[in-house]
């Protein structure tokens, strides 16, 4: 069987704020992720919370994303996924010309900031293949 | 290139294992250097299409840090740490590599302290640069 991220979270609901957008998620404990990060103790990987961004701030324009320039991403805070499944992505997306600005913090349920990222991001063209 | 390090063994210097392992050789190595590698196959977990996607990119950034340390760890005789992202910056991706290609990438130590390591990191596609980025990543003894 191939492993796939297909099943890593799960979007609960999304609250629409003036000047924001916080999508409820929840980590899937049981993704196969896990079996190599790490064996010994599963945390989810910070690479998978930039993808959960990525996802939502498509999800809030309509269109797939590419992120052409990460500025700045910081992991303040492990996300173990066994305890802390439950997870709050505030996201701030604005379009400029041809880009969009995406910043976004991912808070725990224990009310901490464990990501804060700030990228720009710009609609794939599907001229690949 | 003959790598130094290469496939499973890769394993032998980080904490990652399969289905998440994004380095398949170490080509060289130095004081505060390595050259890594990875073929992009079909199964690899961060592939979208025919591509690899940027955080498939990153991931495989971070683990050619940690197998930079890891080798220098093996050459002391000492124990590989687990190592996790603490800030990614200035990430600029130039293009996404696809299935079938090689992605090669240097990082280099810029400075160390505490656990702390701040790298600096090229990766190229048939010697064009594709991505660079600065990492900061934390070690843990495993």
């Amino acid at each position: 069987m191939v492993a796939t991220l297909d099943t890593y979270f799960e979007v609960e609901n999304i609250i629409q704020l003036p000047d924001s957008v916080v999508f409820n998620v929840r980590l899937n404990p049981y993704c196969p992720i896990y079996e190599g990060h790490f064996p010994a103790r599963h945390i989810a990987p910070g690479v998978c919370q930039i993808e959960m961004i990525r996802k939502c701030a498509e999800q809030i324009c309509g269109k797939r994303l590419i992120i052409n320039y990460l500025k700045q991403c910081k992991f303040l805070k492990l996300i173990t996924p066994d305890t802390h499944s439950h997870l709050k992505i505030i996201l701030n997306v604005s379009p400029a010309e041809n880009i969009y600005h995406v910043k976004a913090d991912i808070i725990d349920n224990d009310n901490e900031l464990c990501v804060n990222l700030t990228a720009e991001m710009t609609p794939q063209t599907f001229n690949e293949n | 290139m003959f790598p130094l390090k290469k496939g499973k063994e890769i394993e032998t210097l980080i904490a990652q294992r399969e289905p998440i392992v994004m380095v398949d050789a170490l080509y060289d190595y130095a004081e505060n250097e390595a050259d890594t590698g990875l073929t992009i196959t079909q199964e690899n977990l961060f592939c979208d299409g025919q591509q690899l996607t940027e955080t498939g990119l990153i991931e495989h950034i971070a683990q050619s840090a940690s197998v930079f340390v890891g080798y220098k760890a093996w050459l002391a005789g000492k124990p590989i740490a687990m190592g996790y992202i603490g800030e990614v910056k200035k990430f600029k991706l130039n293009t996404l590599p696809k299935i079938g290609q090689e992605i090669q990438t240097k990082v280099k130590l810029l400075h160390e302290v505490m656990g702390l390591l701040l790298m600096e990191a090229q990766t190229f596609v048939n010697g064009q640069m594709i991505v660079n980025c600065q990492m900061k990543l934390f070690l843990n003894p495993a």
